[in-house]
């Protein structure tokens, strides 16, 4: 590579090279400069998250790139999810600035890390290369097990760090396991030669599976989920929001990159068109969205704390995305894409009032909310909007994602999809149930005990606001979400 | 000018209602009160005013509006009345109206209620004017939202159960509905229900078009509600506030008879005009007019007894669109309209003496007539209609649908002739144990109806006598429309 290429190349990942820059500045700031207000790292975070997207933006006009000698590509598809990525991250950082749990801890670092894991994400999801996806995944994976024990003095905080290692230590093992294998048959680390390599060979779809348990790990689909719940519930809450969002995102990003030569119709990168037909994965997904949904419904059931609670929800989530896998063609990647920006709005909604509550009532126990309506008023119908648009009740924008994936079953036209489209429908019906035990606390039970008011700050109001604005606002309009969405496939 | 907007006007009035209704402090109760009776007022006048103007000789659809929405999905702003879509808006416009009076002594969250209601009303009147398939759904569920939190917070000891069971119950029938709308569009590609009339998509395969039919059938009959569909009712009756069963009883049983009308019989005509499925509907409704006296008969609970009256009522309209003729389906549309006012007044009557006595149970009631005679007047008026006296709407309609069934399934109707002995007995035996007999000690201080109790009930008793000496009023608006109807489903 002459000085050239490389100055051209490092033109194509100028975004990640400011977000790089950020990062150093936060550690700059927080080691040289005001150490007692370390808190307004956050802003620094902010300001650089906001010139990383101006660049994002004015890359807008590049075509499809493939950079460093094939190991990352720069298109479309990846600007999709870093846009996902960049928007989580700031709303997160906002939500740490405003967050009891996190200001209790000089937080220099926090942010720092923070932005590392949004790095590797920002490179996950651009990776065709297996050496640059791993290198990824571990950057992401490593900074959020410090996150999610970042509240050192909390018990459950550090179980959770040292769960969700323990968990991921395993899952990439296997998946690196399973990259090896892919190595030993088809010589490369190309994503696409694997797929190609698979198809050729039978032994190869055992290295696939391997290859997918870490991808399972990352999107919590059950039964790789058993961290979930614990790490959910111990994390600092935005970081479970960061998680529960951003990270899923980002696992179900790199596994399309992955798996887009399956895609029949779609043209990103390599299409493999005769691979399609001896390799046909989509039973698999048509499984594990199934028992997704399914376990993350039925156990959310019996659940008492609101983020645990939330923990299950997102597993439902993830198996309604992955009925979208089941189908596999242009229209699905269509859906969950769609899916993405709606789950981002109304989850990072819900994880908010959660956050708040554990700010204001320092629990988040579905029996301490009961009779917040008279206390905190729009807190609780704040959370009624962000549920109904997750069990996905028109109108909200929860209604419009989930109408877009079973239309992409109806669409299919076989007996599989309906019955796919009917267990999906039986779990909407199962979610609406304890969404509605939520509301049911808040809104209809009375406090057992007296309990005092409690302060509502405008910040509160304001941050509550831009996330209940969207899941309404999408939910009657989203001509302009399928516009972004539809640029993402081009 | 007014007319080009109609719809949009009347759909849309109680939305700025509810804004208003927010905009005020939560402590003006009165001039919330006020608001909320004066959009309702509004959306009454000019329902009555689209009653009156509704051409009665065109079948096509008018007052239409048609704006182009989501581009993308091909979703459209469209609406459009047929003389069923009039009569069911006239209906609400008069319920809407009187409830919001009957909710008047409500104190807690008035705000809230209010709004609230004023949000439902705009679902309601939605559903009724919509062309579109995906907007009808999305008018269909922000029905569903408001109701469960009018039932769960102004309702009874037991309301958290009862809301719950409403929301989900129904919420199984809509995502069913829901399945049934994406077929379709994936088949067509339009969500437009005159074209999806028009083109039969299912035409060709029949046995797809029969599971279509009935999953369409079971999202609607959880509205109706048909046996075996019908447990959350009683429920969500007794522990709902007054108005709220009055709204329940008047307009939300109506949508599932709207929906068989407007969407699973004229779009899967191959499946509703099956014989054997036909017959399956006429034996359902059969079920629903004797189980639901049967059940009636049983109850020592004043508002439960009540609502299973509604259901066994249910089962005429139930059978008379499975008969599908000019006389039994215009019964059954015409039934729609005289029990959304029969039974509206009986829950009105029903929360009169709640207010008093605070319990509803039959047993401990007794001569209150004596004590009571304007509200014995109108008790008797109320149960007389809904038990189908001649000189009252519902013998017309009740007429009607035995003159059509008796010319298909002359057994079915036979059996459904003791349903109307059953109702009978089982009214006289609760206006015996209610009005007449001795005096109970416990009654002596109770005053007779207030002038908001009068308000709300006169006018019902006086429509539900005009339309029955003059039922031409309301059958004009209609006749047309289920004639053509009827000539698209049995064109096959």
């Amino acid at each position: 590579m002459d000085t050239q290429t490389v100055f051209r190349n490092l033109q194509l990942v100028l975004p990640e090279i400011v977000l790089t820059l950020t990062i150093l500045a936060i550690i700059g700031y927080d080691l040289f400069l005001r150490r007692e207000t370390s808190h307004r790292t956050g802003l620094v975070a902010l300001v650089g998250l906001a010139i990383m997207a101006v660049f994002l933006i004015r890359q807008g006009t590049t075509p499809p790139t493939e950079a460093f000698m094939q190991l990352v590509r720069v298109d479309a598809f990846g600007r999709f999810f870093k846009f996902l990525f960049i928007a989580t991250t700031a709303l997160i950082v906002l939500f740490s600035l405003h967050s009891r749990e996190v200001r209790t801890y000089k937080s220099g670092e926090y942010y720092a890390i923070l932005l590392t894991a949004t790095l590797g994400m920002c490179f996950l999801v651009s990776a065709i290369n297996f050496l640059m996806f791993y290198l990824a995944i571990e950057t992401v994976s490593l900074s959020s097990y410090v996150l999610a024990g970042y509240l050192k003095r909390d018990r459950m905080s550090s179980e959770a760090a040292l769960k969700y290692l323990l968990y991921g230590a395993v899952a990439s093992g296997v998946m690196l396991f399973g990259i090896s294998y892919l190595f030993g048959i088809t010589g490369s680390f190309s994503m696409a030669a694997a797929i190609g390599g698979i198809s050729t060979q039978k032994v190869a779809l055992v290295a696939l599976l391997f290859v997918l348990v870490g991808f399972a790990f990352k999107m919590s689909l059950a039964p790789f989920h058993f961290w979930v719940p614990d790490v959910y519930q111990g994390a600092p809450t935005p970081i479970t929001a960061y998680l529960a969002v951003a990270s899923k995102a980002a696992g179900f990003g790199a596994l399309f990159r992955f798996l887009l030569p399956l895609f029949p119709d779609v043209e990103i990168g390599q299409t493999l068109q005769g691979v399609i037909a001896r390799l046909d994965v989509r039973p698999l997904f048509w499984v594990l969205a199934v028992v997704t949904m399914s376990v993350g419904n039925l156990v959310a059931i019996r659940q008492r704390d609101l983020k645990r609670l939330l923990a299950y929800s997102s597993i439902a989530h993830a198996g309604y995305i992955t009925m979208g896998l089941a189908v596999m063609n242009a229209k699905a990647l269509e859906a969950m894409l769609f899916y993405f920006v709606a789950y981002l709005f109304m989850n990072l909604g819900a994880f908010l009032v959660a956050m708040i509550l554990i700010n204001k009532l320092g629990s988040s126990l579905l029996d301490d909310c009961k009779g917040l309506v008279s206390r905190l008023p729009f807190l609780a119908v704040a959370m009624a909007v962000f549920l109904f648009s997750l069990t996905g009740m028109p109108p909200t924008v929860g209604f419009i994602a989930k109408f877009n994936i079973f239309y992409v079953l109806i669409a299919q036209g076989t007996w599989w999809y309906y019955s796919l489209a009917l267990i999906g429908v039986g779990n909407t019906v199962v979610s609406l149930y304890y969404y509605m035990r939520i509301v049911n606390a808040m809104v209809l039970q009375k406090a057992d005990v007296e309990r005092p008011p409690v302060s509502w700050s405008p910040a509160d109001g304001l941050l509550l606001l831009v996330l209940v604005v969207p899941t309404i606002v999408l939910g009657i309009y989203w001509s302009p979400l399928i516009r972004f969405v539809t640029v993402a496939l081009q | 000018m007014i007319d080009a907007h109609l719809l949009t006007l009347i759909v849309f009035l109680p939305i700025l209602g509810m804004v208003m209704v927010l905009a005020i402090p939560g402590s003006q109760r009165q001039l919330i009160r006020i608001t909320a009776a004066f959009f309702t007022f509004l959306v009454f006048v000019l329902s009555t005013y689209l009653f009156l103007v509704f051409d009665r000789s065109n079948v096509q659809m008018q007052f239409v509006e048609h704006y182009s929405w989501i581009s993308q999905y091909n979703i459209w702003y469209y609406m459009g009345v047929d003389g069923l879509s009039v009569i069911l808006i006239f209906l609400t416009g008069i319920l809407c109206f009187i409830a919001t009076f009957a909710a008047w002594n409500i104190e807690k969250a008035v705000k809230g209620y209010y709004a609230m209601y004023l949000l439902l009303v705009t679902g309601m009147l939605g559903v009724f004017c919509t062309l579109d398939f995906f907007l009808f759904y999305v008018f269909w569920e922000i029905m569903l939202l408001p109701m469960y939190f009018l039932i769960g917070i102004w309702g009874g000891p037991k309301r958290e159960y009862a809301a719950i069971k409403f929301f989900i119950y129904t919420l199984v029938g809509s995502v069913l509905i829901l399945l049934v709308i994406l077929a379709f569009y994936f088949k067509t590609g339009s969500f437009d229900m005159l074209e999806l009339i028009r083109e039969r998509p299912f035409q060709a395969t029949p046995v797809f078009e029969k599971v279509l039919f009935f999953a369409l059938f079971i999202g609607f009959a959880i509205k109706i509600p048909v046996f075996p569909f019908h447990t959350w009712l009683p429920d969500a009756h007794v522990e709902a506030p007054t108005a709220i069963s009055v709204i329940l009883a008047g307009i939300l049983l109506k949508m599932g008879g709207y929906g068989l009308l407007r969407i699973s019989y004229p779009m899967l005509p191959g499946a509703a005009w099956d014989d054997g499925v036909r017959y399956f509907l006429a034996i359902l409704g059969l079920v629903n007019i004797i189980y639901g006296a049967l059940c009636a008969m049983a109850q020592t609970d004043f508002k439960r007894l009540v609502a299973y009256s509604s259901i066994s009522h249910m089962g005429f309209v139930l059978l008379g669109i499975a008969v599908l003729n000019a006389e039994a389906l215009n019964g059954a549309v015409f039934m729609m309209f005289s029990h959304g006012l029969s039974s509206a007044m009986l829950f009105l009557l029903v929360g009169v003496i709640y207010d008093r006595a605070h319990h509803r149970d039959l047993s401990r009631f007794g001569g209150l007539g004596t004590k009571m005679p304007i509200y014995l007047t109108l008790s008797i008026v109320g149960f007389f209609a809904s038990l189908g006296l001649p000189g009252t709407s519902s013998f017309i309609s009740e007429i009607m649908v035995f003159l059509g069934s008796y010319q298909v399934y002359l057994g079915i109707t036979i059996a459904a002739l003791l349903g109307i002995i059953l109702t009978a007995a089982y009214i006289l035996w609760t206006v015996e144990r209610v009005y007449l007999g001795k005096l109970r000690p416990e009654f002596e201080g109770f005053s007779d109806c207030s002038g908001r109790e009068i308000f709300t009930l006169v006018p019902l008793a006086l429509l539900l006598i005009l339309f029955g000496i003059l039922p031409n009023i309301v059958l004009d608006v209609f006749r047309e429309s289920m004639q053509y109807l009827i000539q698209i489903v049995t064109l096959q």
